[in-house]
């Protein structure tokens, strides 16, 4: 999709186009997903904040200046969105600990006690490792790693994104990997699929 | 590994570049240069490729546009975002508890537009055309401050309320007189449900027009309300006690003085 064309499909969604702005969630939604997927580890989570993500567009879309491109306002909205979730579950955690809801059951199959070790495959827990390791990391530096490696953006995209120097995102970026470096290195040896 | 000699600390920035591929050939040139000399440098950005190496081997599978299907998720709310049904978008009834005085309303309001149709073309937009921005028309400027003030003389009486309850413990506010234990748990916990939802949006609306001081007011208050909305019934009395710690962590009560002063 060129730009110009994103363009027209901003403006006629804005001037109340629903084809338009369904084409603009089908182009983006898998970016949305993957962005929340890396930064809350949860897909059941990620899923609730792409739908919120999109409702929020959709009511914001007026509020959309086109001085950036729209999946860089996109992510925006997702990291909030994401900053919220996380929000809303340490509260959740909070009150479990204290007795007073009952602990949701966990989502992420590989990560139940009681899973099958056989469904265990290489790549699940390569990937498990990855998740787990992520969580070690400052939001900021989360943030920063999931745009560029997940979303494969650029320093610079990423830095636009996350309303960071360029300086900044590489320092992030540096920490980042020093950290999953250490992490990964305590676990077993990944063995990567075939 | 040791790297943390000043000229390693000064190629870091080159390090990461190269690790994302994003080298100039400037700095390729300079890199090269310095890694031939530099053991440690070596190493370390051995190190860092290995992990992003590995990383991106560890990444979950893209989903399908299948899978995720958003469009059909999120149209039913869209829907609701288009025709309000009378409680959304531009607002909750203001006259909550004045029946008489919302009917009044509903009758000039229809009279109202039935001499607009007399007088010409509607300026009412379709119903069939979608209109976001109608759907934050309020929430800019002006009626963003109403929109703040008005949240926050909704939520301060149950606020006070939890903070003046005595549960067994020591109330957060002190007050001669006790809220009685006989409080209409299901009620506040609607309430403060709703109260949690507006939180949210209105947060939104403050933090895009850049009032983060407000919006971090919004946001406390919004913590608060959830906490109250997920307490389960039958611990509710012990469950206050928790929202009262955060009441009096986060110095909610202050807050909302000092922002009753300020708009005074």
């Amino acid at each position: 999709m060129t730009l110009e064309n994103e363009r027209e499909l901003v403006e006629a969604a804005r001037a109340g186009d629903r084809e338009a702005f369904r084409v603009l969630v089908e182009r983006h939604q898998g970016e949305v997903f993957y962005l929340a997927l890396g930064v809350l580890r949860d897909p059941d989570d990620a899923q609730d904040v792409v739908q919120e993500v999109f409702i929020k567009a959709y009511r914001s879309l007026a509020r959309f200046r086109g001085e950036s491109r729209l999946g860089t306002w996109l992510y925006r909205l997702t990291l909030n969105a994401c900053r919220d979730h996380q929000r809303k579950g340490r509260l959740m955690k909070l009150q479990h600990s204290l007795g007073l809801v009952a602990e949701p059951e966990s989502r992420w199959v590989e990560e139940r006690p009681d899973a099958d070790p056989e469904r265990r495959t290489a790549g699940g827990q390569l990937r498990q490792d990855l998740l787990r390791a992520l969580g070690k990391l400052t939001p900021a530096e989360r943030d920063t790693f999931v745009l560029r490696q997940f979303n494969q953006l650029t320093i610079r995209e990423t830095a636009r994104v996350t309303r960071r120097a360029e300086g900044t995102v590489k320092n992030l970026l540096f920490r980042a990997l020093r950290k999953l470096q250490k992490e990964l290195a305590t676990h077993a040896p990944m063995e990567e699929p075939a | 590994m040791k790297t943390g000699t000043k000229s390693c600390r000064r190629w870091r920035h080159h390090l990461v570049e190269a690790v994302c591929g994003e080298l100039t050939p400037a700095h390729r040139a300079e890199l090269e240069s310095h890694l031939a000399t530099c053991a440690d440098c070596r190493q370390e950005l051995a190190g860092l490729e290995e992990t992003a190496r590995r990383c991106e081997a560890a990444l979950p599978p893209r989903p399908k546009a299948s899978e995720l299907d958003v469009w059909s998720r999120i149209r039913p709310v869209l829907d609701r975002v288009e025709r309000p049904a009378g409680r959304r978008l531009a607002g909750r009834p203001l006259v909550l508890g004045y029946p008489a005085a919302a009917a009044g309303a509903v009758a000039l309001l229809v009279l109202g537009l039935w001499l607009g149709s007399w007088l010409g073309p509607s300026l009412e937009p379709s119903p069939e055309v979608a209109r976001p921005e109608a759907a934050v028309a309020a929430a800019s400027g002006a009626e963003l401050d109403v929109a703040y003030l008005r949240y926050l003389e909704r939520a301060t009486p149950l606020l006070l309320a939890v903070a003046n309850r005595t549960t067994g413990g020591t109330a957060v506010a002190s007050s001669s007189a006790s809220i009685s234990e006989s409080v209409d748990s299901t009620a506040e916990r609607r309430l403060a449900e709703r109260l949690a939802d507006d939180a949210g949006r209105l947060r939104q609306q403050l933090e895009d027009e850049g009032r983060r001081r407000q919006a971090a007011l919004v946001a406390d208050l919004g913590i608060v309300f959830l906490q109250m909305a997920n307490l389960s019934h039958h611990e509710y009395r012990r469950g206050i006690e928790l929202v009262q710690a955060t009441i009096e962590s986060r110095a909610l009560l202050f807050q909302l003085s000092v922002e009753e002063m300020r708009h005074l």
